[in-house]
């Protein structure tokens, strides 16, 4: 796992460096709503804190979201996974791992990480259930090397957000 | 026959010994040189080019080397005739080019080279577009299918 997780994290280009610091000071300006992140000097990988929309299932709970970006972002979509213990959610299994097709096929580059965490927190909004995936038991068995969901097969379930 | 054998294993117990002892040592060697070349052959397998570890290129763009033939259906050029043009007060008062690159995040300067899509008119900077372009048929803002070539 630690080799697999280290391969994969390569140094960012320097498009985007320029990208992210951008990001990150449009966030400090102007920050999506429910969601904190601690600047810290990694800018490859963001923690991400969210609180449940009030009125949601949601609601008055904080889960902790960790964003690594690829060497090619954006041209490549962050790995976008819940930290344990992620919310009880049919799209969201227990390792964290989110079904979501923006952070897959429908990544497209001209989402930022704010857009991404506002898709998320509609996601968990519109929960009717606090429930695991059918298939957590066996995907997350299956899914020891940390890897995302696109490439573990586990598509099937994916949920549409993008427009 | 008996006699012999006896004989034998009296005063030639070392000798015989010595054959078996140098008969497993010269067999062990042959095992570890076999098992040692088996080991080379798998390993020279997995990695098809030294010569590319050397020089630096990474394993990714190996497979994109040899994969190329597969997939040069996906990589389309047509995005090359999308129109282009350079920033200019001009193209400022477009609709589609207000703000800047949502790709780059950064503001458009004068005489920078726009690609504009069409169908949806959206514009990038053509540096930001272009490789998005080169594997997606798609604009990034709107998702509105690009015109490719036909096949």
């Amino acid at each position: 796992m630690t080799s697999s997780s280290a391969a994969a994290r390569k140094n960012l280009s320097k498009i985007a460096c320029n990208r992210l610091q951008k990001e990150l000071v449009e966030w400090q300006v102007n920050p999506p709503t429910g969601f904190k992140h601690k600047v810290t000097d990694n800018l490859q990988r963001w923690v991400i804190e969210v609180s449940g929309a009030p009125g949601t299932l949601y609601a008055n709970e904080t889960y902790q979201l960790q964003v690594d970006f690829p060497e090619n972002y954006p041209m490549e979509a962050p790995q976008v996974i819940f930290l344990h213990p992620a919310p009880l959610h049919p799209h969201i299994y227990s390792n964290g791992h989110i079904c979501l097709d923006i952070l897959y096929d429908s990544w497209s580059p001209a989402m930022t990480v704010s857009s991404i965490c506002i898709s998320i927190l509609s996601m968990l909004s519109s929960s009717t259930v606090k429930q695991r995936p059918e298939d957590n038991d066996r995907y997350v068995k299956n899914c020891r090397n940390g890897r995302s969901p696109r490439r573990q097969g586990g598509g099937s379930m994916m949920i549409k957000y993008s427009n | 026959m008996s006699n012999n054998s006896t004989s034998q294993s009296k005063d030639g117990f070392d000798a015989s010994g010595f054959t078996y002892g140098v008969a497993f040592i010269l067999g062990l060697i042959f095992l570890l040189a076999t098992i040692a070349f088996a080991c080379f052959r798998i390993r020279r397998i997995r990695i098809p080019n030294i010569f590319n570890i050397v020089a630096g290129v990474p394993p990714s763009s190996q497979s994109h080397q040899t994969l190329e033939h597969h997939v040069d259906i996906r990589i389309d050029t047509s995005y090359e005739n999308y129109p282009k043009m350079p920033y200019s007060d001009e193209v400022k008062n477009k609709n589609s080019v207000v703000g800047g690159c949502t790709i780059c995040l950064g503001d458009y300067k004068e005489s920078e080279m726009l690609r504009v899509l069409p169908g949806c008119g959206h514009a990038f900077h053509q540096p930001c577009v272009d490789p998005w372009l080169m594997l997606h048929s798609t604009c990034p803002i709107c998702r509105k299918s690009l015109p490719t070539q036909a096949p």
